[in-house]
């Protein structure tokens, strides 16, 4: 069976890394990108199952990217956004460009398995 | 004839001093010397702190793929799974040996813990503790520099070891204010019962934003009792009292109204004005004489 691809978008090594292994683990193929510069030239290429997405990211930040791949690339990949907690207004602009979910940081690895398989669900 | 004398008096007193030569020479050398000698110390410590920030990068690249493994190890793994967690432990008790990777690990599992939560966390502390790292926060309590003990402080507060608690609390009354304050911010974190302990034993002030941080510590508790704190509306240090009447403010307990009265007739400004809110809070009838007598009737009308 062929696996999901995950676009996984964080700067945070640390994070990206743990959150990967727990991905894969999960049986994803997870693409991992430090910065929106990555993100835009992966998605020149090709277009993943789902996108999680840290709001705050060097030279293209979440928000960008949820409105490039909805307006630019007219995809309706879901996408899952992590964002700090009490960044409310950063999460409501996220759901207004067209984000599908969000979990806040701290991130539970166990959480955002559920958020993923759920989303990935209801295609 | 005059002004010619005069002009010729200003340019003497202008003139150049006199100074030896050689003296000149001596301070140019001196002081080039002391350029290089600076210059030589930023190059060699900026240097040592890059290549310190690079090993350190090299080691978390190295270590990260290791601490996903153990803190995402499932009991029911299959057979290949558990051998190479068994190496992997054997792996890391090998690097743990040294005392960079030892530094190394703490510090990106503390890095992680702002990151995670839930269970991953729950078992990052267990990590922690298993690898032994907290006798290193243990041995950083001993240090006689302050930002050492401070970091100890820290360090055990954030990876929730509560076995840390009695050790810490003796810093709770030390006399450096870095180390007191991460010490309050321990007691009360590290046990539910820890903010008993704080009003019971601290014989300092507790400034406003130290106040804050408690009471954000207290209101993440999950399940928190919050003991009566009426109890400290005698305490004989005013910042007690302070701190006692906005937690009873806070956590609404209006069991307090004699005391409050009492506090009205307190001789510092504060206590007073922190109980008067309290009694506009649980309107508190039975204080209206005595706010009579303190601040007469004037206040009334």
């Amino acid at each position: 069976m062929m696996k999901k691809k995950l676009l996984l978008a964080e700067d945070d090594e640390l994070l990206s890394a743990l959150l990967n292994y727990r991905l894969e683990k999960e049986g994803y193929q997870v693409i991992v990108c430090r910065d929106g510069k990555e993100v835009k030239e992966y998605l020149g290429q090709d277009c993943p199952d789902i996108i999680v997405t840290d709001i705050m990211m060097p030279y293209f930040s979440g928000m960008e990217l949820i409105d490039f791949v909805r307006k630019e690339m007219n995809s309706e990949v879901p996408i899952i956004i992590i964002s700090s907690a009490g960044n409310e207004e950063n999460v409501l602009n996220a759901f207004e460009l067209g984000a599908n979910d969000f979990i806040a940081k701290p991130v539970s690895p166990a959480e955002l398995m559920v958020r993923v398989n759920r989303e990935l669900s209801k295609k | 004839m005059q002004i010619r004398i005069a002009t010729y008096q200003a340019q003497a007193l202008i003139g150049a001093p006199k100074i030896h030569t050689d003296l000149l020479w001596d301070l140019t050398f001196l002081f080039v010397g002391l350029a290089v000698l600076y210059f030589t110390g930023v190059f060699f410590f900026r240097n040592r702190i890059s290549s310190q920030t690079k090993k350190l990068k090299l080691r978390k690249d190295e270590f990260s793929p290791m601490i996903s493994e153990f803190l995402f190890y499932d009991d029911n793994a299959s057979k290949d799974e558990k051998t190479r967690y068994i190496e992997l432990k054997l792996e890391i008790r090998q690097l743990l040996k040294d005392d960079f990777n030892r530094k190394s690990l703490a510090e990106i599992l503390l890095d992680l813990r702002k990151d995670v939560s839930g269970d991953t966390q729950l078992r990052l502390f267990k990590l922690y503790k298993d690898l032994g790292l907290h006798k290193d926060a243990y041995q950083k309590l001993k240090s006689w520099r302050w930002e050492r003990v401070s970091k100890g402080i820290m360090e055990l507060t954030q990876m929730q070891v509560v076995e840390s608690y009695n050790l810490i609390t003796k810093f709770i009354n030390d006399k450096r204010s870095t180390i007191r304050k991460q010490a309050e911010i321990a007691t009360v974190t590290l046990k539910p019962d820890g903010i008993t302990y704080f009003l019971d034993t601290t014989r300092y002030k507790i400034s406003e934003w130290q106040q804050l941080k408690i009471l954000d510590v207290l209101r993440n508790f999950e399940d928190f009792q919050p003991p009566r704190f009426k109890a400290w509306l005698t305490s004989t240090n005013r910042h007690v009292v302070l701190f006692a009447l906005r937690l009873i403010k806070y956590y609404n307990q209006n069991d307090v109204n004699a005391s409050l009265v009492v506090l009205v007739k307190h001789k510092n400004d504060q206590i007073k004005t922190e109980a008067l809110k309290c009694i506009k809070e649980f309107n508190v009838f039975e204080a209206i004489e005595t706010l009579e007598i303190v601040f007469g009737k004037i206040l009334w009308i």
